[in-house]
């Protein structure tokens, strides 16, 4: 494990990453995955691309979460106009669970609570899909975090998408060698597809979070469990692939109790209370990893996506509610060589 | 939706009422699982959508084993065999050519039920799931807990060897008298390479860096399945006391299903497991089950439990007269 410090924005900006550090050997190792060839790692040049992101602060899963959203929603300027009728796929993280372990998935109380602030805005539909990676079995997921009782009780319909009908579509991002992507109906249908990841750190990428949670929208009958196809083709190739394919409309980071050390499975749990909101997700992912106080620019996809789906340096993003620095926290990282410039910001 | 049976039950909850009890909900399921084949024949991963080789070929084995006359059974077969690829794999879907898993448990249902009628599918399926293998890589042994060089079976082609799949694999070549085979001694290697310390496996990793991984009672299930006629050993011991334990709290049909053909295969089903299986096919839940949650407990309560009573001598006969040299 590794602790640090606080970064300046002064240290991240300085910090020039070469393209193997930013993969390191993490990417060649996971499960066979390789460094996928013509990754386009040349973000230093933003283009003008600027994000709202609001940060908000809530204590527990027992406060009114979805008053926070809806106030997220006016921050961020998402009125009843613009989500009146619209069909709204919310996508959790629920990659595996187990009994006790709570931090490991995104809590019900918050997906629960974004489909109550969506119904709030007049949205014609609100679905939970979830196309998890290490267990097929989606019921028993829903069994062991508790999301299938909570959603029984919001009458909130869900959809396991390792098993749902699929389409084949192109690839609008090409950073892979995938190909064209099998994407299932159901994050097809829908208008706005909303990521609902835990804030976590993850042993491969340094960290997980929204966009990394698409690789959740992938259908296991088609990529395997674990979707081990994305590894070959490259993680960090493969998250920016299927963003700019899916293109999100929102996230929404259960932040209020993440997982620090050895995620995204087996690490601890990590008090951080508060969510994140924003529709740009590269900009959002970005903020939670200055959250976590781990460097943006030193994890390959943010890397990889800034200047191309989003921004991801600090001067790009307007940061709404809560200020990183009042909230910042040091999240513990395995200590592998592969991670080292995800914390490079850290003395 | 179960408010008929749920009723039944209810006045059934007597140890003594056990047989009228499964005869009961089995052919509630049974029903229902006829009811929901897909409009254009075979089986769908969800009520009446469109037909997957894996909940077919399951289904076809559900019905079998409960002795149902029903015509799906050889319309499905038949159906099986025109998914056929060229190359004798049996994909998810025919735009997914590379997603070839559903082979070895389509083996399994033509063998198990009709081997003379697709004698000359079985041969091109076997030929093809023993030219296919996991990709091996050199790792560092603290990072991962399994040795990545071993060979066994992939879940989409080109990719590495996970449980699940050749599982599913060493079944087929169980079924087809086999395992003195080469890929089926490998399969054995790497389920015993990948097993979890404490009991059991899961998709296929022990350990992580430092952390080792939690099992799977599906996975689990699915590999004592695969393991049956292997001498019992302490991994096999492990992973029955892991299912004795984690089953009765589990009530979704996959899993429990999965861990109870599990049990049967090493004679270690307790008398709870009738209940276990109730109770989750009564329950309350967000979706109906699905055709393949339904085969899958159809299989784990049947009279016989095929994956263990299916002789190698049949599949050995069979495979004399293929004429094939798997060997």
């Amino acid at each position: 494990m590794r602790n640090g410090h606080s970064a300046t924005s002064d240290q991240v900006t300085r910090w020039n990453p070469s393209r193997r550090e930013l993969l390191g050997a993490g990417a060649a190792l996971a499960i066979g995955g390789g460094l996928a060839g013509g990754m386009r790692f040349v973000s230093q040049n933003e283009r003008g691309l600027r994000a709202s992101v609001c940060i908000t602060k809530v204590r527990d899963y027992h406060v009114d979460i979805a008053q926070r959203i809806l106030d997220g929603f006016g921050v961020l300027g998402i009125g009843r106009d613009t989500l009146r009728n619209k069909s709204i796929v919310l996508k959790p993280n629920l990659v595996e669970t187990a009994r006790g372990q709570a931090h490991i998935n995104t809590n019900h109380a918050v997906v629960v609570a974004a489909a109550e602030a969506f119904r709030q805005m007049d949205v014609k539909s609100v679905v939970v899909a979830e196309g998890q990676g290490h267990r097929r079995d989606s019921q028993i997921v829903l069994d062991e975090s508790g999301m299938g009782q909570a959603l029984r009780e919001a009458r909130l319909p869900f959809v396991d998408l390792n098993h749902d009908s699929f389409t084949k579509i192109n690839n609008r991002g090409e950073w892979s060698r995938l190909g064209p992507l099998f994407l299932p109906d159901t994050i097809l249908a829908a208008d706005w597809v909303v990521s609902m990841p835990k804030l976590k750190t993850h042993h491969w990428t340094g960290m997980t979070c929204s966009m990394k949670n698409f690789f959740g929208v992938m259908p296991g009958i088609v990529y395997g469990w674990p979707k081990n196809v994305l590894h070959y083709a490259g993680i960090a190739e493969s998250i920016l692939d299927i963003n700019a394919t899916v293109k999100p409309a929102l996230s929404i980071v259960d932040g209020i109790v993440g997982m620090e050390g050895d995620g995204p499975i087996m690490g601890t749990p990590k008090q951080t209370g508060l969510i994140v909101m924003g529709r740009n997700l590269p900009a959002v992912d970005a903020t939670c990893a200055r959250l976590m106080d781990l460097n943006p620019l030193g994890i390959g996809y943010l890397n990889g996506a800034s200047g191309k789906l989003g921004p991801v340096r600090e001067a790009n993003i307007s940061q709404r509610g809560e200020t990183i620095q009042s909230l910042s926290s040091s999240f513990s990282i395995l200590d592998e060589p592969h991670l080292r410039s995800v914390v490079s910001n850290r003395s | 939706m179960y408010s008929d049976l749920k009723a039944a039950l209810k006045h059934a909850q007597t140890p003594d009422d056990t047989p009228a009890m499964r005869t009961l909900w089995n052919q509630t399921v049974l029903d229902r699982l006829v009811r929901n084949a897909s409009p254009g024949g075979g089986f769908g991963y969800r009520p009446l959508s469109c037909a997957a080789p894996e909940p077919t070929a399951l289904a076809c084995l559900a019905l079998h084993a409960n002795d149902d006359p029903s015509p799906l059974i050889s319309e499905s077969l038949k159906r099986l065999a025109r998914e056929q690829q060229k190359n004798g794999s049996i994909p998810v879907d025919a735009a997914t050519p590379s997603a070839t898993w559903p082979t070895s448990i389509t083996i399994l249902a033509w063998c198990m039920i009709h081997p003379e009628r697709y004698q000359r599918n079985i041969t091109a399926a076997m030929d093809y799931l023993l030219t296919i293998e996991g990709k091996t890589f050199r790792s560092d042994p603290h990072i991962y807990g399994h040795d990545t060089t071993l060979v066994g079976w992939p879940w989409i082609e080109q990719t590495h060897t996970w449980l699940e799949p050749t599982s599913y694999a060493l079944l087929a070549l169980r079924t087809m008298a086999m395992m003195d085979h080469p890929r089926a001694r490998n399969a054995l290697r790497v389920i015993y390479d990948r097993a979890i310390p404490s009991g059991g496996w899961n998709y296929g990793n022990s350990r992580m860096f430092q952390n080792p991984l939690r099992a799977f009672p599906s996975t689990t299930g699915i590999v004592l399945t695969a393991l049956t006629g292997q001498k019992k050993d302490t991994t096999i011991e492990r992973a029955v006391a892991f299912l004795l334990k984690e089953l009765p709290l589990v009530r979704s049909p996959f899993s429990l299903a999965w861990g109870v053909i599990g049990l049967r295969c090493w004679d270690a089903l307790p008398d709870d497991a009738l209940r276990w299986m109730q109770t989750a096919i009564t329950r309350d839940r967000l979706a109906p089950p699905s055709p393949l949650e339904d085969a899958l407990m159809l299989l784990a309560s049947a009279p016989v439990n095929l994956f263990a009573a299916h002789s190698q001598q049949r599949g050995s006969a069979l495979f004399s007269q293929t004429g094939a040299s798997h060997a």
